[in-house]
């Protein structure tokens, strides 16, 4: 990975943040930003310095079609994250239900049967825009691994991410916290055939304080027997 | 403008998906985004889908946010631009020329847009800054982060080599810090 000197970082950022680096190079820049925690905050400091210049210009405000618009999309995409459990995992498998199945059948269960795992049930979880971030499987008796296929470390950030039983009708029951870069292995309490999706919310560290969601659900999915 | 804290609140009522707490961000921080983004895309179309789009962007990553590391305005604001400067990057788009008048009011010295920098707390220091630099840095500077120019375009606005343009932006943006700390 390319590093820069403390003169060339400090520049290069407050060029992305006056917005003059543009093109191939400002997508470069975002690349090397992910991985690098100083260049992150050489830009933070630059967006304190620089972005209250937008305090400069004459409000306008928007037609109310922008708000319409706005509400739309959230009806459209997330019924309300934290309540709305059942309306989010009948939403995530209209919209996602068949490339889940068909990543399920193509990709996962050839790998699973070829580690002689005897994995029954399998949960593909994804985000609000129907990408796939975590995979899980469980053996009939109740052992249950998870494992994001990129590192949520960025996603995470301060907190923690915690995993969730959906069951049909009843409320969220936790099935503990997973690690954001790599397998997590849980030890279900009841048969993962009962279990008939999986969640993953963002929680304060160590876990939600009340026995329930309290922060944003970021993903989730249908258990589907293999 | 709304106080910091106000704003701090409704972002953490956001994350637990309250959807009121956004009408009432929207309500409250809407103009000036929308200004933010009509002056960088120069079209209305545009900027209403992209408003559209950061906030609900604003929704879902509320949970991200982080009082300690930015104010909500400079983390929305952030999101906004972000999302109109790849808008721009797209290939093949016909953005409608900047608009000279504004950007010929940041060279001189008369106190133009900088008035308005003024009277907020939280640009105030900045718009004092600002007033340190020289007419053509301070213009340089005002045509990329408003007008979302890069460097060449900048160049070809002001009718100087891009050399030139970049030498400005980087001693102009290295008095501001400097000025700022």
């Amino acid at each position: 990975m390319r590093t820069f000197n403390p003169q060339l970082r400090d520049r290069l950022a407050g060029q992305y943040v006056l917005g003059s680096l543009r093109g191939p190079a400002r997508r470069r820049f975002e690349k090397l930003m992910h991985a690098d925690a100083n260049l992150r905050r050489a830009v933070t400091g630059w967006e304190a310095r620089l972005l209250p210049l937008a305090n400069a210009l004459p409000e306008v405000a928007p037609p109310p079609r922008v708000w319409r618009g706005i509400a739309d999309r959230l009806r459209a995409r997330e019924p309300v994250p934290t309540w709305s459990w059942r309306g989010l995992v009948l939403w995530r498998t209209l919209a996602g239900g068949f490339a889940a199945m068909l990543l399920a059948g193509v990709v996962i269960y050839p790998v699973l049967v070829q580690r002689g795992a005897e994995a029954q049930y399998l949960a593909v979880l994804q985000d609000p825009q129907a990408q796939i971030a975590l995979l899980a499987s469980a053996t009939r008796d109740g052992r249950l691994k998870i494992k994001p296929l990129n590192d949520l470390r960025q996603v995470s950030a301060q907190k923690a991410l915690e995993l969730w039983a959906l069951p049909d009708g009843g409320k969220p029951r936790s099935l503990g916290l997973i690690a954001p870069d790599g397998k997590t292995v849980i030890e279900l309490k009841t048969q993962a055939g009962l279990i008939p999706a999986l969640a993953v919310s963002l929680e304060p560290p160590g876990g939600s304080p009340t026995g329930q969601p309290t922060g944003p659900v970021l993903y989730s999915g249908k258990m589907l027997s293999i | 403008m709304p106080p910091p804290d106000q704003l701090n609140a409704l972002l953490g009522e956001c994350s637990l998906g309250r959807q009121r707490a956004l009408e009432t961000l929207y309500r409250l921080t809407s103009a000036k985004l929308f200004a933010v983004a009509l002056r960088i895309l120069r079209r209305r179309d545009w900027a209403e889908e992209v408003l559209q789009e950061c906030y609900v962007s604003i929704w879902q990553h509320a949970g991200r946010y982080d009082p300690l590391k930015s104010q909500p305005m400079t983390w929305m604001t952030r999101i906004v631009r972000n999302r109109c400067l790849d808008r721009l990057d797209r290939p093949n788009l016909e953005v409608p020329a900047p608009d000279d008048d504004f950007a010929a009011s940041w060279a001189d010295d008369a106190p133009g847009p900088m008035a308005l920098l003024l009277t907020q707390e939280s640009s105030a220091q900045l718009a004092g800054c600002l007033k340190g630099l020289e007419g053509h840095q301070r213009q340089a500077i005002a045509l990329a982060f408003f007008e979302g120019l890069s460097h060449s375009e900048v160049a070809q606005h002001l009718s100087q080599p891009i050399g030139t343009i970049k030498s400005w932006v980087r001693r102009g943006l290295e008095k501001l810090k400097g000025c700022l700390g």
